[in-house]
């Protein structure tokens, strides 16, 4: 989405949710709208079915079911 | 120690650490040399936002023998302190934080360290120049008209300024290694959760860890030791296997580039072995950074203190968090795939090599007045290039360092980025130091011209 349109789906979307918007904040917003959002786009397009989810997500440490040993 | 200058913060942690452990060094001379440095030198870079002598000299006098004992260490304007609260480089915390004992504080104290003063730090943590913070920016010393990097830049910059020879970051998407690289110092991201959460504003978020900025390796390591109340135990680097991830080399500054690949020609020749490595998943480290590092947090955010100061927030900011607030559920729940995706692959690939490898920042420092850099591809937003570069470290959890290893024509810093396998962050500071040793410490050593100008008058 760019231009205009993001422009006015973002304006109505906030204020759905109580959140004013002005100017300054649709410029800010496209800005950042043409730089992420052909990669969010990409994200929400790209196939994870083959990407087991992990269930025991600890950062901490490298995840049990990696398959490699060290 | 400067050509010209016999003031102890010219010397190096490890340095000041000893010295005031034999004796050659009044504890509290030091830390009284450090106020009136920051005091002196601080303007141009506006690294330091506060100083509380009363306060530091009462550590002082508290503190136990410890490997830090009375050396004055900095941090970053995220943690409770017994007399002050954090305020993320802004009016206030948006989490209601009030004053404590945060771990960082607990294990600085236990360490002997005495806190001598809060960093500046990019607005919220939300970028990674620097140059958005209630406090106003934050410049490198290598060029005071550029980015410190963010959010740690105060941090960062202190170090390399010499104000500090140590101060402690917090790094949720890059926030430590960005102003590293911009700054030209050693920054580790530890291990996540390495250092208890308490105390620390985005405590609650599974990207961020604490970890020490300071101007070499060998300094990282005392200062990390003290952060994770563990040993970091040194060993001899040159049997480990570096790993190359092509990915990260595309679309980089050809200066940079060229510092970089120097830099793993050196590994190499000092006795690493180099091999290319791929990892799955990389395509969407930097939208899965930005998503999970813009919206983990915002469940904590008491919705009263935001509608109190969003006033005086600043209007990218303000901006920014309501752009964020449009991001699809569902692109947010794909984040937690691309992590597990990234995290098996990074398991998989160190089980073939020990670190992996690649520039740490695009582009060097942009200007204060518009941070953008200029790449391959054209000139972007400085976050948009970075967080490609660091974001995976956060996703995955694993540490990462910063190593100084060049500068561009026009005397700017360039830095390697290193990565370890989950909890071996000692083995990131073994090839930091084999870098050093490689390149005879020309870059670790260097003095940003408004240390050096002062250091010598």
């Amino acid at each position: 989405m760019a231009g205009e349109d993001f422009r006015e789906y973002a304006r109505l979307a906030l204020l759905r949710e109580g959140i004013e918007v002005d100017d300054v904040d649709l410029a800010v917003m496209s800005v950042a709208e043409s730089v992420y959002g052909p990669e969010r786009e990409a994200l929400m397009a790209a196939d994870f079915s083959h990407v087991p989810y992990e269930h025991d997500l600890d950062p901490s440490r490298a995840p049990s079911d990696a398959g490699a040993e060290r | 120690m400067n050509a010209g200058s016999d003031h102890p913060q010219d010397l190096t942690l490890r340095e000041q650490a000893r010295a005031v452990a034999a004796g050659e060094l009044d504890a509290t001379e030091l830390l009284d040399a450090t106020l009136r440095r920051i005091e002196e030198r601080d303007g141009p870079v506006n690294s330091i936002v506060d100083t509380f002598a009363s306060e530091s000299a009462r550590m002082l006098n508290e503190a136990p023998e410890g490997p830090l004992h009375g050396v004055p260490i900095a941090v970053k304007d995220m943690f409770t302190l017994p007399w002050r609260a954090p305020r993320d480089g802004a009016p206030r915390n948006l989490q209601g934080f009030g004053p404590g004992e945060s771990a960082v504080y607990r294990r600085l104290r236990d360490a002997g360290a005495v806190i001598v003063a809060v960093t500046n730090m990019h607005e919220f943590g939300a970028g990674s120049t620097g140059h958005l913070s209630v406090y106003g920016p934050c410049a490198t010393p290598w060029d005071t008209t550029r980015c410190a990097g963010g959010s740690s830049g105060g941090s960062g910059a202190a170090v390399a300024a010499r104000l500090v020879a140590g101060a402690v970051g917090t790094d949720g998407g890059g926030s430590i290694r960005y102003p590293s690289a911009y700054c030209g110092i050693t920054g580790l991201k530890l291990t996540w959760g390495t250092v208890p959460p308490d105390g620390y504003t985005h405590g609650h978020a599974s990207l961020g860890a604490p970890g020490p900025m300071c101007r070499d390796a060998a300094d990282a390591r005392l200062l990390g030791e003290a952060l994770a109340a563990r040993p970091l135990p040194e060993q001899r680097a040159t049997n480990l296997r570096v790993g190359v991830v092509r990915t990260f080399w595309e679309n980089i500054d050809p200066e940079v580039h060229e510092h970089c690949d120097l830099a793993v020609e050196r590994l190499r020749e000092s006795g690493l072995t180099v091999a290319e490595v791929e990892l799955d998943g990389t395509e969407f480290v930097r939208i899965a950074t930005v998503l999970r590092l813009g919206l983990e947090g915002d469940p904590y955010v008491k919705p009263e203190i935001w509608e109190e100061i969003q006033g005086e927030v600043s209007p990218v900011g303000r901006a920014l968090a309501k752009y964020l607030s449009l991001a699809p559920a569902t692109a947010v729940v794909r984040t937690d795939l691309v992590r597990a995706q990234l995290r098996r692959s990074l398991a998989r690939a160190f089980g073939h090599v020990d670190v992996l490898a690649w520039p740490m920042v695009p582009a060097p420092p942009p200007p204060i007045a518009d941070p953008r850099v200029q790449l391959p591809s054209g000139e972007v937003p400085a976050d948009y290039g970075n967080v490609r570069q660091g974001g995976i470290a956060n996703l995955s959890g694993v540490p990462a360092l910063s190593a100084p290893c060049g500068f561009t024509r026009t005397g700017l810093p360039i830095a390697l980025h290193l990565l370890a396998h989950w909890g071996e962050d000692e083995r990131l500071l073994d090839v930091a130091e084999l870098l050093e040793q490689a390149t005879e410490r020309r870059y670790v050593d260097a003095v940003p011209p408004l240390a050096h100008a002062t250091a010598v008058s």
